[in-house]
């Protein structure tokens, strides 16, 4: 087995299409790096009578490292949410690219299309369809891509409560932060459950692409994977194949085959946060269920 | 007897005989008490002559130093000694009031320990031995050969430092539960407040101490007294120093031994998961409530009343204005009787939970289920295809 193989968006024809930018990739990369550090420093502290809880923390080095930590994650959060807000600004700025941003193919922004589709999916589930072929971002994604969105303004939000208590305590009464308390905890829940099963099974885990599917790390895929996951891309692909691959990830536009390396290093870089994911989703049930 | 050592008695005898009322009077005994080696050519067994072992120099290291062998032990003037007529002088004869209360405590009705057991026959330490400051532990290994549960070695406070009678009436020793017993929990105060005397002082009449006041047994709970006493909270073997990284924890967990309640909740705060976690910086039960002057908060004195509070807050959080102290750090968000913001927040958040892993969950369900049937279908398709290309 080569790496490559295991890369679903390394199987099947076609030459290969650039689909993310680097600066997506990269956001990527610091979202999941900041998330990690989050969810493995606040855990224990979510489920403190678990058995893992206590020698976990002492492997972070002690509960207030593990919040200096935390507060770490918090900053790199913060950044790439502002980072991420000031690129969509700067994008809606370019009157060209606003439409396009907005509705249509190639926004991430849901519209009617995105119920349709949900709706010919569980046909689809059932057998009374076709698999629908979704435009650039399917619903799925589009989800996934605002819930970090509503994960950070609300852990993001309450977390900072948490942090500065003497400060937001001058207008906010004192049950708020027992609320906080109750919502970064659960909300962190959400977040952490609905990336390490959900998103997980979506991108990485389902039949179609296990084990996993590498193309937020190397930025390309065959036209096969596109056409089966982005059908609807496929007009636009097909009309630009005949150009010469782009050394620079510009989506549609044919791209070069990921050299071994690259494909290697995704593929361990990708493994790991599998690994280390499920392994958190295995920590969070027990937590869930014993404590 | 064989000759040769007996001619070296008489001769050792008719040379240093035992004069009355002189200075070293000992001297005569000690000829032949003092050396183990000539005992035991005339006795049965080791034992029978370490019996009858008296050296001078143990003696004169005793409290006893200024009595003659003869004080004691009567029939023994002539040399050799003649048959039957000794007698032996009980400790009873000098220490009445010692033995009177020694019989009043369990080493006399639980036990057999007599006077020997602990003082020794010739070697009793003197007043100023059994208290002074290096004797401690060689007092208290005394009371570690029956005491084998007793407290010793590292991170307890008192090991080494605190002789076991300090605490523990030596002759009238008695369980902790009876009422008379230096360590009921009525009388800890003063036990422990001698050498505590402020903390013991600040103590007395605070809500613990009124509670103990009123009760008469001492429950024991998993080795631990159940009663707001001293050692109820601080634990007795070992007792940690104030020092000891998790001295507060494990002052905490005494507290819950009672305040369940209260203790979950606290488990349940952003303290108590960071103390249980090892954290020695958070507020834990003394923390907010205080050690010794602990009061329920309606009373104005408590540290946790309502005039109190926020400076409580504030010496963790020094910037805390007024409306910090009505944080709830003993919230139930699970009961409906808990504030309704902090409820229906803590509902409204667990059903989103199940909302959104149940939808999610059942759509990839579903998917596994159409994405394995279709997956199988294609290999099936492919193999029907290579036999139909074979054939």
């Amino acid at each position: 087995m080569t790496p490559a193989s295991i890369d679903a968006a390394q199987r099947g024809a076609g030459g290969y299409v650039w689909r993310f930018k680097l600066v997506h990739r990269w956001t990527h990369a610091i979202v999941m790096v900041s998330f990690f550090l989050l969810v493995l420093t606040g855990l224990p502290l979510r489920f403190s009578c678990a058995f893992w809880s206590e020698p976990l923390m002492r492997l972070l080095g002690g509960v207030e490292m593990a919040g200096r930590l935390h507060r770490i994650g918090a900053i790199l959060t913060f950044g790439y949410f502002g980072f991420h807000v000031a690129y969509l600004v700067g994008l809606l700025w370019k009157a060209d690219e606003r439409r396009s941003m907005l509705w249509g193919e190639d926004s991430i922004v849901p519209q009617p299309r995105d119920v349709t589709d949900f709706i010919a999916q569980i046909r689809w589930y059932f057998g009374r369809g076709p698999r629908p072929r979704f435009a650039r971002y399917s619903y799925m994604e589009k989800f996934d891509y605002f819930a970090v969105f509503w994960g950070v303004a609300i852990i993001g939000s309450s977390g900072l409560v948490l942090w500065f208590p003497e400060l937001f305590a001058r207008f906010l009464p004192g049950w708020a932060f027992n609320v906080a308390t109750v919502v970064h905890g659960e909300e962190a829940l959400l977040a952490a459950g609905f990336i390490f099963t959900i998103h997980f099974f979506h991108v990485h885990l389902r039949p179609e692409k296990f084990p996993l599917d590498a193309v937020m790390f190397t930025g390309r895929a065959t036209a096969e994977y596109m056409e089966e996951e982005h059908g609807l891309l496929s007009g636009r692909i097909e009309a630009r194949s005949g150009e010469t691959p782009s050394s620079v990830s510009i989506p549609d536009l044919p791209a070069p085959a990921p050299t071994r390396r690259q494909t290697l290093v995704a593929v361990i870089f990708g493994f790991t946060a599998l690994g280390f994911g499920i392994a958190l989703v295995g920590m969070i049930l027990w937590g869930a269920s014993f404590c | 007897m064989t000759g040769r050592p007996l001619l070296i008695l008489v001769l050792g005898w008719a040379l240093c005989p035992p004069v009355a009322g002189q200075a070293v009077p000992r001297q005569g005994c000690d000829l032949c008490h003092g050396e183990l080696e000539l005992l035991r050519q005339h006795t049965a067994t080791l034992e029978e002559a370490m019996a009858l072992l008296a050296p001078a120099t143990t003696l004169l290291a005793s409290a006893h130093r200024g009595m003659s062998c003869a004080e004691c032990h009567s029939g023994f003037d002539r040399f050799p000694h003649r048959e039957g007529g000794f007698g032996t002088r009980t400790c009873r004869s000098c220490h009445e009031a010692a033995e009177e209360t020694w019989a009043s405590g369990a080493h006399a009705t639980e036990s057999e320990a007599g006077c020997t057991a602990c003082h020794g026959v010739h070697a009793v330490a003197s007043l100023e031995r059994l208290r002074a400051a290096d004797a401690i532990p060689e007092r208290n290994a005394v009371c570690a050969t029956c005491h084998l549960e007793a407290p010793s070695g590292t991170g307890d406070a008192h090991a080494d430092r605190v002789l076991c009678t300090s605490c523990h009436n030596p002759h009238a020793t008695l369980p902790v539960a009876d009422p008379g017993s230096w360590m009921h929990a009525r009388r800890q105060a003063s036990t422990c407040g001698a050498c505590h005397d402020e903390t013991s002082l600040e103590w007395t009449d605070d809500a613990h101490a009124a509670a103990v006041s009123g009760q008469q047994g001492i429950e024991i709970v998993d080795g631990h007294i159940r009663t707001p006493s001293c050692a109820g909270c601080h634990g007795a073997h070992p007792i940690l120093p104030k020092a000891a990284p998790d001295f507060a924890t494990h002052v905490t967990e005494r507290c819950q031994a009672c305040h369940e309640d209260y203790s979950e909740s606290f488990a349940d705060s952003y303290h108590g998961k960071a103390a249980t976690l090892g954290s020695d910086q958070v507020a834990q039960c003394a923390g907010c409530h205080g050690a010794h002057s602990v009061y329920p908060a309606r009373d104005a004195r408590s540290s946790v009343s309502e005039d109190n509070l926020l400076e409580t807050c504030r010496s963790c959080h020094p910037e805390a204005g007024a409306k910090f102290a009505g944080f709830r750090p003993h919230a139930h968000p699970n009961d409906p009787n808990e504030l309704p913001q902090i409820y229906w927040t803590n509902r409204f958040m667990i059903w989103l939970l199940m909302g959104v892993f149940g939808l999610f969950g059942l759509h990839s369900i579903l998917w596994v289920g159409r994405s394995a049937a279709q997956v199988i279908g294609r290999a099936d398709a492919d193999h029907d295809a290579k036999r139909g290309s074979v054939s």
